[in-house]
């Protein structure tokens, strides 16, 4: 740069540009005479002016003088605009200096010289040389004309302030925030970069092509996703690059590794680029890692860089924020898909699952029924065929039983799985129970020629046992034990031991090798080549028997030698501590089944040596039995007679009559056929002998007391447990009548005395055969009912259920003992608990009854407590003894999908309150409460922590308390501390205190927050619970996570515009405040401006634009921008706000704007002012007088007509007064006239009319503000003018003295401005002063001298205070005749002066002293 | 501005002996404040002057304070913001030889 390295050092030589030493430097090394101006000393004197107005300002300005232009500028354009140009530009040709932009300014200048009008821009876009290459520059400018001294335009003054930073902090603050513009919807991932890449499309200027790529296949591979300002496909943004690969576009492996790269954009791929929003294509591009928190990194962001933008920290966080924001989008979409995904895959498993069992009970157990069912009657037919068929069928027989055992088996694994077992655990007396089991077994171990040692003392407590699954355990192993066991022993022991009953089955048979051992309760593995009784077994068995412990919270394990014998060791706990709540039962409650043994049995007796042909099952078959022949009748027609029915047991016939002789004939007569009989006297007491159970047939005679025969048949029909037993009516009554009678009553048969033995057998016979069809008939039909799974009843019209299925009775958990049922039955909710079950179940009887059927689902109370929800459907079809209707139905368990549908609905209620919560606090307290009304839990409390490590705590209930979310427990806050690092998505259950349990999730992956639910002492948590718990935490952590990122962006854009709102910082006597009015937001379309003026002088400004919200502050920033340059060039208010006129005009919405402009000359003490449609400023003196600036009031920014001038007055500003401008919003209200409003202001103000700006300014707001708060911007400024100087006057040794000069500077302080750490400092140096001015001028008075009189004074101006304290005794530092100071104590005093004072004068004369205080006053 | 109050309160379970000070000390009341603080290290060699509430002070209370830090264990206690600057106890050099403890 020529001219610069000759510039001598030192101040100017010639005297001229002394108002900037350094820039008046450099100036002065210029060779003037070679420019057309000439040397300084022949400048006329207007050139010379406005070279000293020039350098004098703290403004950026520069100006071109005469015929060639020539260039001068100042310090603050040097630094804010010229940058390399300087000092090389000094003295130069203006076209010579910003040659780049002559385009654009050269016009300009010239219109300005040529009509001697100011010409206006605002936020013009330049191309600046100034850093070496062409850089994107904004600039809001004037140019105003300079005339020589005989009034001709010569020249140009350029005001101007740079605004790159405000424009594109603008650009790029509107790309971030339509980036975050919809926080709340939830896309796929491709959506989410669909979006994502339109809005940075918007932004081509900072981003003139985006390319983002994903890692794909392990991160081998990175696909194209998404491109803006770029097609893809062009060689820049090929669709797939190979991580890795030599050749590759874009570094993606180093975006792999995490790390951002700069690539440099020439040569081969990158020829003939996009050039997004300028002429020339970019030069640079920043790959940026699209990097999770956790560390994942799914892909890259390429963003192309503006050429005519340094890469500086800005821009490079913006790209960073922009890269942050896609990938946590990316974050949140992934998670949500897997969350998605997973919850299908597990539900589709469960569905196939559950469908291939039910499908199996369905496919083998009806075959297997209709096979079981015509097989055993075939046996009782072929009882007598040859051995080799009765063989057959015995293979046939067993190995239908086994099958249908296997069948059974696996159901109980579907339903374990399913959770469907429904297990009731009773307190048993676990030796009993084994022992019991293991008699079943003796025969079969007896026969297999086997000891058996059954060792099972009583235990002191009972073990919770469900007894059908804890018998299939004990009868597996004895099972297995036998299979594999060919000598020795099998010994079934039970112990007691630490908490637990120990049961143990023991062999000494074939053992198991030891490498088998690990995997001998896997399902379907069975150990080959092992010697044993039989190669039947599925190898499900012990897998099973590992099922059915683990249900009961106990374990087994095996122990076994080859060669010597297997061990297995059940550990079952003591008490209920570990069972599920609501599976308990009282003692006896459970039937005691034991159809689960028979097949059990019968297999094992099969594996061991028969000892007959017919010997092993005769026992326990149908098998004819050999009957007695009856005595005392005659052998062949009795023989013949007394062919019984084939069945262990023999027929149990009731006899009723009431005539003792009759009644013992027919018993003999009828135990001699070999019946088992019965005899009572009457009808009533027959009812009585039948009780529960039912006899096989009754015979009554119809005369009888009490009840006769038609009554006790009609007594038994409406039983139904008696309905179908035949009744044989006796009567001396002859006669086609009397029969049709007693038939009509219901008896099946009836018989007319006198009758012959042989008739009656043979009615008896007749009957009982009969029954029996009937009965085979119905039983038929009933197994083959029991086989459903589904739910099956029968209801009469009056709703009785007079028939169910064993599978209806125990979804409601009531037994068949218990039918019929009438309406209401038991399971139906009880009305006064539980209405709306009432209700539900009600109205579906009602329906169903109405109209003949139907499908309806129901809440029904099982015997247990629990509600069931059945889905039924019922049919109607005509009572077969003819009177009215009877329904059946079927009925299913959808407890499980009616909670699944209320989870649903649940967390759709949870999502919906989240969504209303703003902030991250009142999401969690929001969460805190939903999840606390979800799974019944209190308190639910959330904490927080922050990366220092401290916490913070919500909850819910709010109020204070133990029980309350917001003081947690110790148990609380380390489950808390405890969760927090677990895995997201993670759910702990842990006690709590005094018996209560919690659970706790992480709220994230990142261990800065969790929660946790407490359960009320006494109930487990359920796995419901457990499960929405975990449902509603992970759907919690999701929205925290995108309300974070939410908040981050937020930051970002209020730093951002704080960049176009005031300063923060204000000259000293000024406060401010300001209020937007749409809360998010933190700028309005308000605002003021303080612009410090040479001289004392102090420009102000209030303002207020049309409109409100980021509108509104988009024309403010602007307008505030244009107020501050047209301050400093105009030559009072009513220029400014003639300029700002012109300025209004241009930019579109700021006409209609109301503006205040004062200049405030501290030194004259008057206010000058401009008013344009701006409500008054009011004016109160330290007395507390108000005064309003309403003069020089005109109509607003670009509204006055043509011709009409801005006008200017001026007030006076007595010391001390208080001027407060303010924008309307702080006294309109609706329905009030603004005077009134305005009065309230100037009371307010007022009433501080002496303190502090800033708590003038704070009282005032409050003071002023609606009870509903402010609904429009509001802005205040307050300015106080330094006061008059104060004198205060005392006496030496007056002990009051000290406290009383504090007491007026404490008053007078903040009317100057003073801030409270000043007002200390200024206390303490004066206190200082004044002290040493008693002690010395007391302890060196001669007696009789006057008192010493001690007077301070006080003074402000607007930068500085001064104190003097004088006395007028004298004062030596070192007096003779005092004690020697003490070493380190003394002289305090003056050095607290001085280190508290900016200057410490101490002027000691003989007629007193004179310390003079001042403190310069910063802000 | 507040009369002057000094209180000598006894040690207590885990509190060591000390001096309140309250309003403002001046020339004209700090031998009382001196007095309180002969008291209290006179019974302990371990001394807490809470000045948290103290409104004013000067070099006078500075040069008590110094007299008991030389004959006991001195820990001053001051709010922040109040008067008792930093600078004065750093500029005195009283924070070399106590302990002081800024409440918040």
């Amino acid at each position: 740069v020529p001219g610069a390295a000759d510039a001598e050092p030192g101040p100017s030589p010639t005297g001229f540009f002394t108002a900037d030493v350094e820039v008046g430097r450099d100036m002065a090394a210029v060779d003037w005479a070679a420019t057309p101006l000439g040397p300084p000393g022949s400048w006329p004197q207007s050139l010379l002016t406005a070279v000293d107005i020039l350098l004098s300002s703290r403004f950026p300005m520069w100006m071109a003088w005469g015929p060639e232009l020539t260039f001068f500028c100042n310090d603050a354009y040097r630094r804010d605009t010229l940058g390399r140009k300087y000092p090389w530009a000094l003295g130069r040709p203006a076209s010579e200096v910003w040659d780049e932009i002559w385009g654009d300014i050269g016009p300009r200048i010239a219109a300005v010289l040529a009509t001697a009008r100011a010409t206006w821009d605002v936020g013009l876009r330049l191309f600046l040389e100034r850093s070496g290459y062409p850089e994107e520059t904004y600039h809001t400018f004037s140019y105003s004309p300079l005339r020589d001294d005989g009034g001709t335009v010569v020249g140009m003054l350029c005001v101007v302030s740079e605004e790159t930073g405000r424009v594109i902090g603008e650009r790029r603050m509107a790309t971030l925030r339509d980036l975050g513009s919809d926080p709340s919807v939830v896309r796929t991932e491709q959506e989410t970069l669909e979006f994502a890449g339109r809005q940075l499309d918007r932004n081509q200027e900072d981003l003139p092509f985006t390319v983002t790529y994903r890692f794909e296949d392990e991160g081998t591979t990175a696909r194209l996703v998404t491109s803006t300002g770029i097609v893809a496909g062009q060689p820049a943004a090929p669709a797939l690059i190979t991580v890795g690969a030599p050749d590759q576009v874009w570094p993606a492996a180093a975006a792999r590794r995490g790390e951002s790269a700069l690539v440099d954009l020439d040569g081969a791929p990158f020829t003939g680029l996009p050039r997004g929003a300028w002429s020339e294509p970019p030069v640079q591009a920043l790959v940026s890692p699209l990097v999770q928190q956790g560390g994942t990194r799914y892909g890259f962001l390429v963003t192309a860089l503006n050429r005519y933008r340094a890469l500086d920290e800005g821009y490079r966080a913006f790209v960073g924020l922009v890269a942050g924001h896609l990938a946590a989008e990316i974050a949140s979409a992934r998670g949500y898909q897997d969350q998605q995904r997973r919850a299908e895959e597990l539900a589709e498993l469960d569905r196939a699952k559950t469908t291939f069992f039910s499908n199996i009970s369905h496919e083998f157990r009806t075959p297997l029924t209709l096979i079981m069912g015509p097989l055993h009657e075939l046996r009782r037919l072929l009882a007598d065929a040859s051995p080799q068929v009765r063989e057959e069928l015995d293979v046939i027989s067993r190995n239908g039983l086994r099958l249908g055992r296997l069948v059974n088996t696996l159901l109980d694994f579907s339903r374990i799985e399913a959770g469907r077992m429904q297990a009731s655990y009773e307190p048993s007396d676990i030796a009993e129970v084994t022992a019991e089991l293991a008699s079943i077994f003796r025969s079969a171990v007896d026969r297999a020629g086997l000891a058996f040692q059954v060792d099972c003392p009583p235990l002191a407590e009972p073990v919770y046992l469900d007894r059908g699954m804890f018998e299939k355990v004990v009868l597996n192993l004895l099972s297995n034990a036998l299979k594999f066991t060919f000598d020795g022993s099998i010994r079934v022991a039970v112990r007691g031991s630490a908490g637990h009953a120990v049961v143990t089955v023991a062999d000494t048979g074939v053992g198991v090798p030891a490498a088998e051992i690990p995997r001998l309760f896997e399902r379907f593995h069975r150990i080959e080549n092992t010697r044993s009784r039989s190669n039947e077994g599925s190898g499900i068995g012990l897998a099973l028997v590992q099922e059915l412990v683990q249900l009961h919270g106990g374990t087994i394990t095996a122990d076994s030698t080859e060669g010597a014998g297997t061990t297995f060791t059940i550990r079952l706990p003591f008490g209920a501590a570990h069972l599920p709540a609501d599976t308990l039962v009282p003692a006896g409650y459970a039937a005691t089944v034991s159809a689960t043994a028979d097949p059990f049995v019968t297999e094992a007796l099969r594996w061991t040596p028969a000892t007959g042909a017919d010997s092993d099952e005769s026992g326990r078959d149908d098998g004819p039995a050999p009957l007695p022949v009856p005595a005392g009748i005659s052998p062949g027609t009795a023989g013949e007679l007394a062919v019984q029915p084939a069945r262990a047991q023999p027929a149990r016939v009731l006899v009723a009559d009431d005539n003792a002789d009759m009644r013992e004939y027919l018993a003999r007569l009828l135990r001699t056929a070999g019946y088992q009989v019965t005899a009572v006297s009457d009808g009533q007491a027959a009812l009585d002998a039948i009780g529960g159970s039912a006899p096989d047939l009754v015979i009554s005679d119809v005369m009888m007391p009490q009840l006769d025969g038609l009554g006790l048949v009609s007594a038994l029909r409406a039983d139904a447990r008696t309905a179908a037993v035949p009744v044989l009516l006796l009567s001396a009554r002859a006669g086609q009548e009397a029969s049709v009678e007693g038939l009509r009553a219901g008896a099946d048969d009836y018989l007319v005395k006198p009758f012959s033995a042989v008739e009656l057998l043979a009615r008896v016979r007749s009957n009982l055969e009969m029954a029996r069809f009937r009965n085979r008939e119905s039983q038929f039909r009933r197994t083959l009912i029991d086989s459903l799974q589904e739910g099956f009843f029968v209801t009469d019209a009056d709703g009785t259920i007079l028939d169910a299925n064993h599978a209806f009775l125990a979804l409601v958990g009531y037994s068949p003992d218990g039918l019929p049922y009438a309406w209401p039955h038991p399971w139906v909710p009880d009305p006064a608990a539980d209405p709306d079950g009432w209700a539900a179940m009600s109205r579906a009887f009602a329906g169903y009854t109405a109209s003949g059927g139907g499908r309806y689902t129901v809440p029904a109370r099982h015997r247990d407590g629990r509600t069931v929800w059945l889905a039924c459907s019922s049919a109607s079809l005509p009572n077969p003894d003819g009177h009215g209707l009877l329904f059946v139905g079927t009925a299913r368990d959808v407890t499980a999908e009616r909670l699944a549908g209320q989870r649903e609905a649940t967390l759709a209620g949870f999502a919906a309150a989240l969504a209303a919560a703003g902030e991250i606090s009142e999401m969690l307290t929001t969460a805190a409460r939903e999840i606390a009304a979800a799974v019944h839990a209190s308190p639910v409390t959330a904490a927080l922590w922050s990366s220092d490590g401290s916490l913070a705590v919500t909850g819910w209930p709010r109020e204070e308390g133990p029980e309350s979310g917001r003081v947690p427990s110790p148990a609380v806050l380390e489950a808390l501390d405890g969760v927090r690092h677990s895995p997201a998505a993670s759910v702990a259950v842990l006690p709590g205190e005094a018996g209560t349990w919690l659970l706790a999730a992480p709220l994230d992956g990142a261990s800065s927050s969790a929660i946790t639910a407490q359960f009320p002492a006494g109930n487990p948590v359920g796995p419901e619970v457990r499960e929405l718990f975990a449902l509603l935490t992970s759907h919690l952590a999701q929205v925290l996570a995108k309300a974070r990122d939410y908040e981050q962006a937020r930051t970002v854009a209020l730093t951002l515009q704080h960049a176009i709102l005031a300063p923060t910082e204000l000259p000293h006597g000024f406060a401010a405040r300001y209020t937007p009015a749409v809360p998010p937001l933190e700028v309005g379309g308000d605002w003021y401006d303080v612009v410090p003026l040479p001289g004392q002088r102090t420009g102000i400004v209030v303002g207020d634009c049309v409109g409100r919200g980021l509108p509104a502050a988009a024309v403010m920033g602007q307008l505030r921008s244009a107020s501050q340059a047209v301050l400093l060039r105009a030559l009072g208010p009513a220029e400014a706000v003639s300029d700002l006129d012109t300025f209004a005009s241009r930019i579109p919405g700021a006409e209609c704007t109301t503006v205040f402009c004062a200049v405030i000359d501290a030194a004259a003490g008057t206010v000058t002012y401009s008013c344009a449609g701006h409500p008054p400023p009011i004016m109160v003196t330290a007395a507390g007088t108000c005064q309003l600036l309403d003069q020089a009031r005109s109509l607003p920014l670009g509204m006055l007509p043509d011709g009409w001038q801005r006008h200017q007055a001026t007030a006076t500003l007595p010391p001390g007064a208080t001027l407060m401008l303010y924008t309307d919003g702080l006294v309109e209200r609706r329905r009030q006239s603004l005077d009134v409003g305005i009065d309230a202001a100037a009371t307010a103000l007022a009433e501080r009319a002496q303190d502090h700006p800033d708590h003038v300014a704070d009282h005032v707001m409050s003071a002023m503000t609606p009870a509903a708060g402010y609904d429009d911007d509001v802005a205040v400024l307050i300015y106080r003018h330094p006061p008059a100087p104060m004198v205060v006057q005392v006496t030496a040794d007056d002990s009051a003295s000290l406290a009383l000069l504090r007491a007026r500077l404490r008053q007078w302080l903040p009317a100057v401005s003073v801030g409270a750490a000043e007002a200390t400092d200024i206390l303490i140096a004066t206190g200082e002063a004044a002290a040493n001015a008693v002690e010395h001028a007391t302890a060196e008075r001669p007696d009789g001298a006057p008192p010493v009189r001690i007077t301070l004074t006080a003074r402000a101006t607007r930068t500085m205070v001064q104190l003097t304290i004088a006395d007028t005794g004298s004062w030596q530092p070192s007096p003779d005749g005092r004690p020697e100071p003490e070493p380190h104590t003394r002289g305090h005093g003056i050095i607290f002066m001085h280190a508290l004072m900016d200057d410490v004068v101490i002027d000691s004369s003989a007629r007193g002293t004179t310390v003079t205080l001042t403190k310069e006053l910063k802000r | 501005m507040t009369e002057a109050q000094f209180e000598f309160v006894p040690a207590g379970p885990g509190a060591p002996v000390t001096v309140r000070a309250a309003g403002d000390i001046d020339l004209h009341n700090v031998e009382k404040f001196a007095g309180v603080l002969d008291q209290a290290a006179a019974v302990s060699a371990s001394v807490t002057a809470d000045l948290s509430a103290v409104t004013y002070c000067d070099s006078a209370t500075i040069r008590a304070l110094f007299r008991a830090a030389r004959r006991v264990r001195l820990t001053i206690q001051v709010s922040a913001g109040g008067p008792v600057t930093e600078t004065l106890l750093k500029v005195s050099g009283l924070d070399q030889i106590t302990t002081v403890v800024t409440l918040g």
